[in-house]
C-alpha cells in the first residue's frame, strides 16, 4: 500500500493507506485509549473511547475504524474531546460496581487508569445498578457481570485467536451478559486467555482470586516450564516466610515470542511449586533401609563419596567407567544439562549418559548440518505464508505454535497444509487436509516426491508444491532415517525450511547438550570430539543408551546411578529390584518412583525457582529467571557443583568462574590485551560476560557453551535483555551421517494434553482440577 | 437433517424446516424465522428445540442462544396458550392502553410476563406492535385487536376460551385533501394478483423490462432521481441516488432488501401497504432489482405482522405462478427471486445493517460504515434497502414519470407519503398528503381536531425518534427539509398529538423506556445512557427527584447524541433533550415530592 500523510494535532505524520488511524497514531507515540479495540482481533467500535475530531466531519469518529488517506486531519486531543472519554467512562461507572478495594483488578485496572486520566471521579449516579451474580464458569474462570464492561474482548480471543468459541453475548441492550457455552459453566481449553484480556475484573481467575494486591508482588520474566514452545511468562511472586511463592502467571505485557499468549498450563500450572509433596529435606537410606531427611552435607558426602569409591574400583573400557549411569532432564536448564553431560563424562569418566527423548534431535540436526537458515524459529511459524503441518497436535501438545498457525492464516491468509492420521482441531484452519493412512508418516517423503504407492491424493501435493515456499512442522512421528528423508526432500526441493516438535521445555536444550551416549553437545560425537577433546578423561566409545542402562542395573552391573530430573523406573516400567544392586542418587522436585528407590535424595528446585538458559523444540534460546524460592530445595547446577566438590574435584575446571573467564579464546576475538585481567573485566563487561564471582552462576557456563558447542554462539545482548535468540544448526564439525548412528535408543514422545505435563503435571492441583472439569464435559456430550 | 432422523417437530414442520435452510445465500438466515416456528409450534424454546435448530442449522447452540436472546418474541420458558400483548408506547398509551393493560390483569390474575394456572392465558406489556392510529390495541397472539376499551377486555378473553375470537382488520379513513398515490388501491382487494393487474398493475415493472438489459438500469436510476423520492422509512435519503451507488461490477451477487419492520412509534402505515397492496411490494422490488442488476429480492417483516407476512408470502406465491417472479420474469429472459422473511421482535432491526446481520440469522446489532450497503452489504454483496412505503411507491413513480411524481409535493421533497395520525386526535388514521403539507391543518382538518375539545400541548412530528413540537411550532409544512429547519425531523410521519391533560415527563419515561429495551446494548452510551435516563426518569416522575436531574437528563442526554455506533441513540436523545428544554416547567412541578398532576401511571413497569 502507498504511504499517505496527514495531520494528527498538528504533527505531520506517514503511514500506508488504510492503516487504522488508532494504530498509526499509536506507532507514532499519540497514545489514544481504547477498550474493545484490540491488535489482532475483529473491530468493534462499541466503547466509543477512542473518539477523535476529523477535520470536515461533524461528529466525532472512532479512531479505531477510521482508516488513513492523504491529507485528512485529526485532533486527538482537546477539550470536547476529553468530554466524550469522561461521559464515556462515566456512563459505564453508572452500572459498574464499587467494588475496587476488593477486585483482582485494582491496580492495573483499565477502567481505574482512564477515570483517573480523564477525570470522572464524581458520580452522577443515584438510580440502583444492575445487578447479577457472579458466576464460576469453570475452576478457572469466574464472570462478574456488572464489572463487565462489555468490550467483547474475551468473545473475540476465544473465537477468533483460539478457535474455541466458548463464549457469546446473549440478551439486548443493558440485560447483555456475556454467557458461556455451557450454559452456566464453561466448556473450553480453559486457557485463560479470556482473563488476561478483560481490562477491568470482569473476568477472573480462579487460582488467583483475592490472593493479593498487584502491587505486593514482584514480577519475574522468565520461561514456561511445561511444553516445548518455550513461552515467556511473567510470574507474579510474594514474599512468605521461608521463600518467595508464585501467585499468578500471565503474559499481559506482551513481551517474548509468545505475545500475550499463554495457555492453562503456563497461566494455572505452577502450583506444583508449592505442593505440599514437594521435596525440601535430602533424604537418605538408613540401617533398616528407610529413607530418613539428612542433611545436605551428609547427603552429598555419602553421595560423592560413592560416586568416587565406584568409579575408581571398577573396570573401565575404552576409558567408559561402564558401571556408571546418568540419567538427565527434559526441564532443566541448558547450563545444568551441559554440567551434567560436563560431569558425567569429566569427573565419572563415562559416556552413559542419557535422558528420556522425547523426539530425534539429533537425526534432525545432522540432517540440517551444514545448511543454513534451513531450521525455522517460532516466530517464523506466525509469518511463514504457506504451512505445513505432518503429524502431531498442536492444539493441545504445542498450544503457542498452534496459536501462531491460526492467526497466520487469519490474519496474513497464510495457507495451512495438514497431513495426519487423525483429525485434528487445526483443520478447521487448513486450506486442504491429508488424512494418511495408519503408516503413512514414513511414506509421505516418497508422496510429496511425486509417489502414489502408499498415500494416493494428487490434489493436496498439487497444492502443497504450488507454493512458492514452505514451512515443514514435523514431529516424534519421526526418527532417524525417517526424519533424513523428509528434511533431504525439503532441501532438494529448496526454499523449504524445518520445524521439529518435542516434548518438554527443554528437551531440545537435553539433546543440544549432549544428554546422549554417543553425542557431545551440539551433536558433535563422541569417536571424534572435535573441541571437546580437551575434556579430560573423556571416553572415546559411545555408552549406554537409557534402556540400556536399567537393564545393566537389572543385571547387576551398574554400580552407580545419577538420575537428575526423571523418572526412568516410572517411564520404562522397570521392577523394584531393577536398583537393588545400584547405589542409586536422584535430584528431583518430588518423591518420584525412582527416588522411592534411590540411596540418596536431593531436593531440587524447580525451572521457576533457578536461572539459566531453555531452548524451545525451534532451537530459540530463552533466560530462565529465578522467580519463587524455598528453603532447602537447591538448582541442579548447585547440586552437581556441590557433589564434584565432594568428590575432590577442583571445581574450577568444572565451571570456569572468576577473573579468568573462558580459557578456551585465547584473544584473537578479544583484542590484544586478553591476558590482562582489568582490561579483559572491560572487555567481558562490553559483552554482557562479566565476571563470574560464583562456580553457582549457570551464566559462568553459558560463556562456556557459546564457545565450545556449535550452533550456541547466540546473540548475547539479545538474550540478556530477555529475547529468544536463534541457535543455527550449521556446524560442520565432525559431522557423521545419520545412518551410523541410527536404531541406538528409543523417543518416548510426551504427548502431552492441555492439562497434563509428565510429573509436574501430577502434582499440580489446578491442572488436575482443570482435567477433571473438562473430562466431566465429555461425558455430558457423549451421554446426551 | 434428514426426514429419518430425530426430531421433535410435527412431520409438517420437520419438512419446512429441510426446505427453509435450502432456500437461502447461506443456511444460517434460517435461523430467525426457524426459531420463531418452532416456538409457535412447541411453545417455547426448549433445550431440545434449541438442539435441533443448533444441529439443522450447523452451528453451535451457543450461537442460538446468542441469537434468540436478542429478539423480544423468542422466549425460553413458556407462556400461555394465548398470549396477550397489550402495547404501552405512545399512541396507545395516549389513548389508554395502560387502562386495559390493567382491566387485562385484574381479570387475568397475573401480571408482566406471567402466565396464568391453567396455561391459558398469560400477558405482557410490549412496545410498539404498528397499529397506532388504530390505539388502543393488542396482540393475541399473532391477532390484532384494535380501538380497544376496558370494557370489552372480559370479552375478547372469552372469545379465545370459547376459541371463536376473530382478530381485528384496521380501519381505513379518508380525507379529501388526500392525494392517492402509494395508497390510491387501498381497500379494492388488490392483494389478490388478479384485482392488481385489473387495476394497472406491474405495468410499471414491464416498462423498466422494456426499456432492455443495457439501458435499462440508467434509465430507472434516472426516474428516480428525477422524482425526488426520499427514504420513507424515516432518515429520507433520496432513493435514486442510493441505488446509484450501487456498482456495475461485482464480484458477489446484488441483492434487493425490503425494510418492512415497522416499530418506530407511531408508525402503522406500512402495516396498510402489506395488507392492501402487497403487489406494489413486490413490483417495486423487481424494478429496484433491474435498476442495480440484481436478482434476488428480500421481503422483511417484523416477526409481529405475522397476518401480513402470510399475505405477502400468498402474493409472491401468486406472482411465481403468473411468470412474474423466477427465472424468466415476464417472459424477457431476465432472473428475478423474491424470498420472505420474519422477524422476532427488535427495533433496532430496523436500521439497515441490523437488519442485514438479523437476516444473516444473527443478533440485530449495526455493522461498522463504511463499508456501505450498496457496496458491501448482505452476504456481502452491493444490497440496495429502502423502506416498504418507498419501494411501493417506486412502480407508481415509473407508472406516472419522475418528473410528475415530484411535481406532487415541494422541492427536492417529491410526490405524497403516508402520514400515520395518532393519539388525540378525533380522527386517527393513515392519510396520504402531499410532502409539505401543513401540520397544523393536518392535526385540525384532517385527522379533525384534539379529541374532546381539549386543548393541544405537544405534536411528535415524524415517529418518538423526532424532537417534539409546541402548538405554536407546527405551522409548518411536512417535508424532510422544513421540519428540519423547524429544528425536529420528518422521519417515519408518526404524527402524535399529545393533549394538554397528558404529563409530558410520563410521555417523556415512555419514550424513553422504549429506547431502553429495544437498545442493542452494542455501545456504551446508548445501552448505559438509555438505561440510566429511563431509572432517572422514573424516579423522577414518582416525585423522588431534585432540580439537578433535570440538568443531568440534559447532560446525559447531551453526551448520548453523536457519539454511539448508530442513530439509535440520537433518536432517544433528541427527544429528551426536545422535553426537558421546551417543557423545563413541567418538570420543576414534579420536584419536591409534588404529585404528578396528570399522572395515572406512576410506576411503569419494566417492560
Amino acid at each position: 500500500m502507498a504511504d499517505v500523510t496527514f495531520i494528527v494535532d498538528g504533527k505531520t505524520l506517514t503511514a500506508p493507506a488504510g492503516t487504522l488511524l488508532i494504530d498509526a497514531c499509536r506507532k507514532a507515540g499519540i497514545e489514544i485509549p481504547a477498550f474493545c479495540y484490540y491488535p489482532g482481533l475483529s473491530l468493534q467500535a462499541a466503547c466509543r473511547m477512542c473518539v477523535v475530531r476529523q477535520e470536515k466531519v461533524p461528529k466525532l469518529q472512532t479512531s479505531c475504524t477510521t482508516t488513513v488517506a492523504e491529507g485528512q486531519v485529526f485532533i486527538t486531543e482537546s477539550e470536547e474531546i476529553a468530554q466524550a472519554r469522561k461521559a464515556t467512562l462515566e456512563l459505564l461507572l453508572g452500572n459498574h460496581p464499587l467494588d475496587c478495594p476488593v477486585c483482582d483488578k485494582g491496580g492495573e485496572c483499565e477502567l481505574q487508569d482512564m477515570t483517573f486520566k480523564y477525570g470522572a471521579g464524581e458520580s452522577l449516579y443515584e438510580e440502583a445498578k444492575q445487578h447479577r451474580e457472579e458466576q464460576q464458569w469453570s475452576p478457572a474462570v469466574y464472570y462478574d457481570r456488572p464489572r463487565c464492561i462489555l468490550c467483547y474482548r474475551c468473545i473475540r480471543v476465544c473465537g477468533e485467536g483460539m478457535d474455541v468459541w466458548a463464549l457469546g453475548v446473549q440478551n439486548r441492550g443493558v440485560n447483555s451478559v456475556i454467557a458461556p457455552n455451557g450454559g452456566d459453566h464453561l466448556d473450553c481449553e480453559q486457557c485463560g486467555m479470556c482473563i488476561d484480556i478483560c481490562p477491568v475484573g470482569a473476568l477472573t481467575s480462579g487460582s488467583y482470586r483475592y490472593k493479593t494486591r498487584p502491587w505486593e508482588m514482584n514480577h519475574v520474566a522468565t520461561v514456561c516450564t511445561h511444553c516445548a514452545d518455550g513461552c515467556k511468562v511473567t510470574l507474579g511472586v510474594r514474599q512468605t516466610k521461608d521463600g518467595a511463592e508464585i501467585l499468578r502467571a500471565s503474559n499481559r505485557d506482551k513481551s517474548g515470542i509468545n505475545g500475550d499468549f499463554l495457555c492453562a498450563k503456563g497461566r494455572f500450572g505452577f502450583d506444583f511449586v508449592e505442593s505440599q509433596e514437594r521435596l525440601t529435606r535430602p533424604l537418605a537410606r538408613n540401617s533398616e533401609g528407610k529413607l530418613e531427611p539428612v542433611s545436605w552435607e551428609h547427603a552429598l558426602r555419602l553421595a560423592g563419596g560413592k560416586l568416587k569409591r565406584i568409579r575408581d574400583s571398577k573396570a573401565r573400557i575404552d576409558g567408559n567407567s561402564a558401571a556408571i549411569g546418568v540419567v538427565g532432564s527434559n526441564r532443566t536448564t541448558n547450563e545444568e544439562n551441559y554440567l551434567l553431560q560436563k560431569f558425567a563424562r569429566t569427573v565419572l569418566n563415562t559416556n552413559n549418559i542419557d535422558h528420556e527423548r522425547t523426539a530425534d534431535y539429533a537425526a534432525f540436526a545432522r540432517t540440517l548440518a551444514g545448511h543454513n537458515g534451513k531450521a525455522a524459529s517460532l516466530r517464523d511459524t506466525a509469518t511463514a505464508p504457506a504451512i505445513l503441518l505432518i503429524g502431531g497436535n498442536p492444539t493441545e501438545e504445542h498450544p503457542l505454535l498452534a496459536w501462531n498457525l491460526r492467526t497466520n492464516a487469519r490474519l496474513n491468509r497464510a495457507r495451512l497444509y495438514i497431513a495426519n492420521t487423525k483429525a485434528i482441531k487445526l483443520e478447521r484452519m487448513a486450506r486442504a487436509t491429508l488424512r494418511l493412512p495408519a503408516d503413512g508418516y514414513p511414506a509421505l517423503a516418497a508422496y510429496l516426491g511425486g509417489s502414489n504407492a502408499v498415500i494416493n491424493n494428487a490434489c493436496f501435493r498439487e497444492l502443497v508444491l504450488s507454493e512458492e515456499s514452505l514451512l515443514v512442522v514435523f514431529g516424534s512421528e519421526y526418527s532417524g532415517a525417517q526424519v533424513a528423508e523428509l528434511v533431504a526432500w525439503g532441501l532438494k526441493r529448496g526454499k523449504v525450511r524445518f520445524a521439529f516438535l518435542g516434548g518438554y521445555a527443554n528437551s531440545r536444550g537435553a539433546a543440544d547438550m549432549g544428554l546422549l551416549p554417543d553425542l557431545l553437545p551440539g551433536y558433535v560425537p563422541v569417536t571424534a570430539p572435535g573441541a571437546f577433546a580437551e575434556y579430560a578423561g573423556l571416553p572415546t566409545t559411545p555408552g549406554k543408551t537409557l534402556s540400556e542402562i536399567i537393564d545393566a542395573a537389572g543385571k547387576g552391573e551398574l554400580g552407580a546411578l545419577l538420575v537428575v530430573g526423571a523418572d526412568p523406573v516410572a517411564m520404562l516400567g522397570a521392577a523394584p529390584e531393577a536398583l537393588k544392586k545400584t547405589f542409586v542418587i536422584v535430584a528431583d522436585l518430588f518423591l518420584t518412583e525412582t527416588a522411592t528407590l534411590a540411596d540418596v535424595v536431593l531436593p531440587a528446585a524447580s525451572l521457576y525457582e533457578k536461572s539459566g538458559t531453555v531452548t524451545n523444540t525451534f532451537g530459540d534460546v530463552q533466560l530462565v529467571r529465578k522467580a519463587a524460592d524455598r528453603a532447602g530445595v537447591k538448582p541442579e547446577f548447585e547440586i552437581l557443583v556441590r557433589l564434584a566438590d565432594a568428590m575432590d574435584v577442583d571445581v574450577k575446571t568444572l565451571v570456569h568462574f572468576g577473573h579468568g573467564g573462558v580459557t578456551a579464546d585465547l584473544g584473537q576475538s578479544r583484542g590484544a590485551q586478553a591476558g590482562e585481567a582489568d582490561m579483559h573485566a572491560v572487555w567481558l563487561q562490553a559483552n554482557n560476560l562479566e565476571p563470574k564471582l560464583s562456580p553457582f552462576d549457570p551464566l559462568a557456563v553459558l560463556d562456556e557453551i557459546s564457545q565450545l558447542v556449535p550452533g550456541y554462539a547466540v546473540d548475547r545482548m539479545n538474550l540478556l535483555s530477555g529475547n529468544d535468540a536463534q541457535t543455527e544448526l550449521d556446524s560442520a564439525q565432525g559431522i557423521v551421517p545419520v545412518a551410523a548412528l541410527a536404531g541406538r535408543g528409543e523417543f518416548m514422545p510426551a504427548h502431552d494434553g492441555l492439562f497434563t505435563s509428565g510429573t509436574l503435571g501430577q502434582h499440580s492441583a489446578a491442572l488436575q482440577e482443570l482435567a477433571r472439569h473438562q473430562a466431566a464435559q465429555l461425558v455430558k456430550i457423549r451421554t446426551k | 437433517m434428514s426426514p429419518e432422523t430425530m426430531t421433535l417437530f410435527s412431520p409438517q414442520l420437520a419438512a419446512r424446516f429441510d426446505a427453509l435452510v435450502l432456500k437461502y445465500p447461506l443456511r444460517r438466515s434460517a435461523l430467525v424465522p426457524m426459531l420463531l416456528y418452532a416456538q409457535d409450534e412447541v411453545g417455547y424454546l426448549s433445550d431440545a428445540v434449541i438442539a435441533e435448530v443448533a444441529a439443522r442449522i450447523g452451528i453451535t447452540e451457543l450461537e442460538v442462544r446468542n441469537v434468540a436472546s436478542y429478539y423480544s418474541m423468542l422466549r425460553f420458558k413458556p407462556a400461555g396458550k394465548f398470549n396477550v400483548q397489550v402495547c404501552t408506547n405512545i399512541s396507545c398509551m395516549l389513548r389508554g392502553s395502560y387502562e386495559i393493560y390493567e382491566r387485562f390483569q385484574e381479570e387475568l390474575g397475573i401480571g408482566h410476563k406471567g402466565v396464568t394456572a391453567d396455561g391459558v392465558f398469560s400477558l405482557e406489556e410490549v412496545e410498539c406492535i404498528g397499529a397506532c392510529s388504530w390505539a388502543p390495541a393488542i396482540q393475541v397472539n399473532y391477532d390484532f385487536h384494535d380501538n380497544l376499551t376496558p370494557e370489552q377486555v372480559p370479552g375478547i378473553l372469552a372469545s379465545y376460551r370459547q376459541t371463536n375470537a376473530k382478530a381485528a382488520l384496521p380501519a381505513l379513513v379518508s380525507h379529501p385533501d388526500e392525494v392517492k398515490i402509494v395508497s390510491k388501491r387501498f381497500g379494492q382487494g388488490a392483494a389478490n394478483i388478479d384485482r392488481y393487474v385489473e387495476l394497472g398493475g406491474y405495468e410499471a415493472a414491464k416498462k423498466c423490462l422494456a426499456q432492455g438489459p443495457e439501458l435499462g438500469p440508467a434509465w430507472i436510476i434516472d426516474e428516480m432521481k428525477t422524482s425526488n423520492l426520499r427514504g420513507r422509512g424515516g432518515a429520507g435519503f433520496p432513493a435514486g441516488m442510493k441505488w446509484s451507488f450501487v456498482p456495475k461490477q461485482s464480484d458477489k451477487p446484488k441483492y434487493v432488501l425490503v425494510n418492512g419492520d415497522e416499530s418506530e412509534p407511531g408508525t402503522c402505515k406500512d402495516h396498510l401497504i402489506f395488507l392492501h397492496d402487497p403487489h406494489a411490494v413486490i413490483e417495486g422490488t423487481i424494478i429496484a432489482g433491474l435498476a442495480i442488476g440484481a436478482k434476488l429480492g428480500f421481503i422483511y417483516l417484523r416477526g409481529e405482522y405475522r397476518y401480513l407476512l402470510e399475505i405477502m408470502e400468498k402474493a409472491v406465491a401468486e406472482a411465481y405462478d403468473k411468470g412474474f417472479l423466477g427465472k424468466n420474469i415476464f417472459g424477457s429472459g431476465t432472473e428475478f427471486q423474491i424470498i420472505t422473511q420474519t422477524g422476532a421482535g427488535a427495533y433496532e432491526v430496523g436500521e439497515e445493517s441490523a437488519l442485514m446481520e438479523s437476516l444473516e440469522g444473527k443478533r440485530g446489532v449495526p455493522r461498522i460504515k463504511p463499508p456501505f450497503p450498496a457496496v458491501v452489504g448482505l452476504y456481502g454483496g452491493p444490497t440496495v434497502i429502502n423502506n416498504a412505503e418507498t419501494i411501493a411507491t417506486v412502480p407508481h413513480v415509473i407508472e406516472m414519470g419522475g418528473a410528475a411524481y415530484t411535481q406532487v409535493g415541494t422541492p427536492r421533497n417529491g410526490g405524497t407519503r403516508l402520514f400515520s395520525l395518532s393519539g388525540h386526535v378525533e380522527r386517527p388514521g393513515v392519510y396520504e398528503l402531499p410532502m409539505g403539507y401543513n401540520l397544523k391543518k393536518m392535526i385540525y382538518e384532517v385527522a379533525g381536531g384534539v379529541r374532546g375539545g381539549r386543548g393541544l400541548k405537544a405534536v411528535i412530528p415524524g415517529g418518538s425518534s423526532t424532537p417534539v413540537l409546541l402548538p405554536e411550532e407546527i405551522d409548518i409544512g411536512m417535508d424532510f427539509d422544513q421540519v428540519g429547519k423547524a429544528g425536529s425531523m420528518l422521519g417515519s410521519a408518526g404524527v402524535v398529538v399529545i393533549d394538554d391533560q397528558t404529563c409530558i415527563v410520563e410521555f417523556a419515561l415512555r419514550t424513553i423506556s422504549f429506547y431502553q429495551h429495544e437498545s442493542c446494548g452494542w455501545c456504551t452510551p446508548c445501552r448505559e445512557g438509555t438505561d440510566w435516563l429511563k431509572k432517572s426518569l422514573t424516579r423522577f416522575h414518582a416525585g423522588f427527584g431534585e432540580a439537578k436531574d433535570i440538568d443531568n437528563i440534559q447532560y446525559l442526554a447531551e453526551n448520548i447524541l453523536g457519539r454511539t455506533f448508530c442513530p439509535l441513540g440520537d433518536a432517544a436523545a433528541m427527544p429528551m433533550l426536545g422535553f426537558v428544554k421546551k417543557f423545563r416547567k413541567e418538570f420543576e412541578e414534579h420536584l419536591n415530592g409534588k404529585a404528578c398532576p396528570f399522572a395515572k401511571h406512576v410506576d411503569l413497569a419494566v417492560v
